[in-house]
């Protein structure tokens, strides 16, 4: 019963996530080019759409872990979203990047990340 | 006098702008001549601007290039041209006819402010080579914070025309109408400062680079080092972020001198490792690091003491061994396995992180047969003159400088830059005399 009840914590997050990862530019924009009509390259937009979409929805779950609990090592976050650890590593550089996210400390070996908004 | 002889006698051309043809631009343009300053990447800067700090003083690398780099932007007698590649040199009597490509932007560089609005909004993103794809960028980006000039370029292979940062951007500076184009100059002297790759430790398998994450090289060590790097300076491990306590160096990865069958001496990492090893000290308390060198550690002046205080003061071990074996464990830690001594007997390290202390290898060799250049067994080009500081080419008026004449440290390239523009300028002086004089070959 209790697993059963973390699934749907776990589920409801991964939701909350997709539902913020919708408001972000970049996947208002991945969802709304054929609409728009720009002449974009069709291969090229095939390919990378998934991927901005999965990596959108990805770093909503990060954010959204570090919002609720405080700073976050990337191991923690990485048992959190159940993304490995380089992946969140990937996702915490590229939003430390655009300012988002800053470094709070160390603890057990790790650097510790904060959502800076 | 034609036009065309006036131009030849009066103007330089500089290849590749990093530290040493930066130096030697901004030297020979104090002399009143024109230069042409052309550089392949988007930036000025080089591989120097990717360094954190720099042997021996740890000054920090940006705040000693960056002016310079606004100089040489700034400077009324250079002709920067970024992003540009030198396409076609024809000698003609004492004249070198030079034929330079200006890579399209996509972005006009007089109209962008540098503003960085376009890339807020590109959806693209990409690992970013400039900070050995530890970082991203989007597919319109300036490489770099401090980039000179400070214009965004279109990465046409990754961009997909969405649009989207034309329509952002105020200044309408983006113009996917943008084509190549082609620059002619004449100029009477050539400084040739393409500067040098990292060596791809790949050719080493034992080292296993690019199969565990927790094997970096140098550079993308420096990247992890700088403070305007991915990490803002927190050194981690690609694989899980883990701080890393215990490290290895491992020295000489660089290509094999076929004549003699030993690496070919990078005459810098020696310095680079210890200056690393010593800023990751103080960086990560309890740090364990090791610098493991298969041949002697250089011993040119003065290095014997900074190695003796990096022993002493900083507590970091050197050991002379043979990496015979880098695996990795399911804890991503690695184990090393070396032969020490004379014996040749075998050890084992397990550590954090393996930093693979690259050697250098010539960025190009373009231009060998038109300027009719010698390249010595390393693929460096060659300078043949017997002074202090050798910078003559075995063609007149090509000049060589920095670590396209071979591996060298940031002084040692400034200073033959400064000799090349002196050595230059007074070559261009007198070949503007014999120009006054009516003879003139065809």
């Amino acid at each position: 019963m209790i697993s059963g009840l973390s699934e749907k914590k776990k589920l409801a997050k991964k939701t909350d996530a997709a539902i913020e990862a919708f408001k972000t530019e970049r996947l208002r924009w991945v969802l709304g080019i054929s609409q728009v009509g720009l002449k974009v390259d069709e291969q090229k937009y095939k390919a990378v759409s998934s991927k901005i979409m999965k990596d959108e929805i990805d770093r909503q779950m990060i954010m959204g872990e570090m919002k609720e609990k405080g700073p976050r090592t990337i191991k923690e976050l990485s048992e959190a979203t159940k993304l490995n650890t380089k992946e969140v590593l990937r996702h915490i550089i590229a939003l430390r990047k655009i300012g988002i996210v800053s470094e709070a400390g160390e603890k057990e070996g790790g650097y510790l990340y904060k959502a800076s908004e | 006098m034609s036009e065309s002889a006036v131009t030849m006698k009066s103007a330089g051309l500089v290849v590749g702008a990093g530290v040493a043809g930066i130096e030697a631009a901004i030297k020979l343009a104090d002399q009143g001549f024109t230069v042409y300053l052309v550089e392949k990447n988007p930036s000025i800067g080089g591989r120097m601007a990717q360094l954190s700090r720099v042997f021996p003083e740890l000054d920090c690398a940006s705040n000693v290039l960056t002016p310079r780099m606004i100089e040489a932007g700034k400077h009324p007698n250079v002709r920067m041209l970024p992003y540009s590649e030198v396409k076609d040199i024809r000698r003609e009597g004492d004249i070198f006819k030079v034929r330079i490509l200006k890579k399209p932007r996509f972005v006009d560089e007089n109209r962008c402010t540098g503003c960085g609005v376009c890339a807020q909004h590109c959806p693209v993103e990409i690992a970013n080579d400039f900070d050995e794809r530890i970082g991203v960028r989007n597919a319109i980006y300036i490489p770099f914070p401090n980039a000179v000039p400070q214009v965004y370029t279109i990465d046409k292979e990754h961009c997909l025309r969405c649009g989207l940062c034309q329509n952002v951007c105020m200044s309408k500076a983006v113009d996917f109408q943008q084509r190549p184009e082609t620059i002619e100059v004449e100029v009477g002297a050539i400084i040739i400062a393409s500067g040098f790759n990292p060596f791809d430790p790949r050719k080493y398998e034992e080292y296993s680079f690019s199969r565990y994450d927790n094997v970096i090289t140098g550079l993308t060590l420096e990247r992890l080092l700088s403070l305007s790097g991915p990490t803002g300076g927190h050194v981690l491990r690609l694989s899980d972020g883990k701080i890393p306590r215990k490290i290895a160096f491992i020295q000489c990865v660089s290509p094999e001198n076929p004549k003699s069958g030993k690496m070919y001496c990078s005459e810098v990492c020696c310095m680079y490792a210890t200056k690393q090893a010593e800023l990751l000290k103080e960086l990560i308390q309890g740090a364990d690091i090791t610098i493991y060198h298969a041949e002697s550690l250089r011993s040119d002046e003065g290095l014997e003491e900074y190695y003796k205080k990096a022993r002493t003061e900083y507590g970091i071990k050197y050991s002379k061994a043979k990496i015979t074996e880098v695996v990795e464990k399911p804890t991503h830690n690695l184990l090393i396995r070396a032969s020490t001594g004379e014996a040749g007997k075998l050890v084992e390290n397990e550590v954090d992180m393996v930093v693979l202390s690259t050697g250098l290898v010539p960025s190009a060799n373009d231009f060998v047969d038109a300027l009719r250049l010698k390249l010595d067994d390393g693929g460096f080009f060659e300078a043949v003159d017997s002074d202090s500081i050798s910078v003559q080419t075995s063609t007149e008026g090509v000049f060589v400088v920095g670590a396209a004449e071979g591996p060298k440290d940031i002084a040692k390239s400034v200073k033959q830059a400064d000799a090349a523009a002196l050595k230059a300028s007074a070559y261009l002086r007198q070949l503007g005399e014999v120009k006054t004089t009516p003879t003139r070959r065809p």
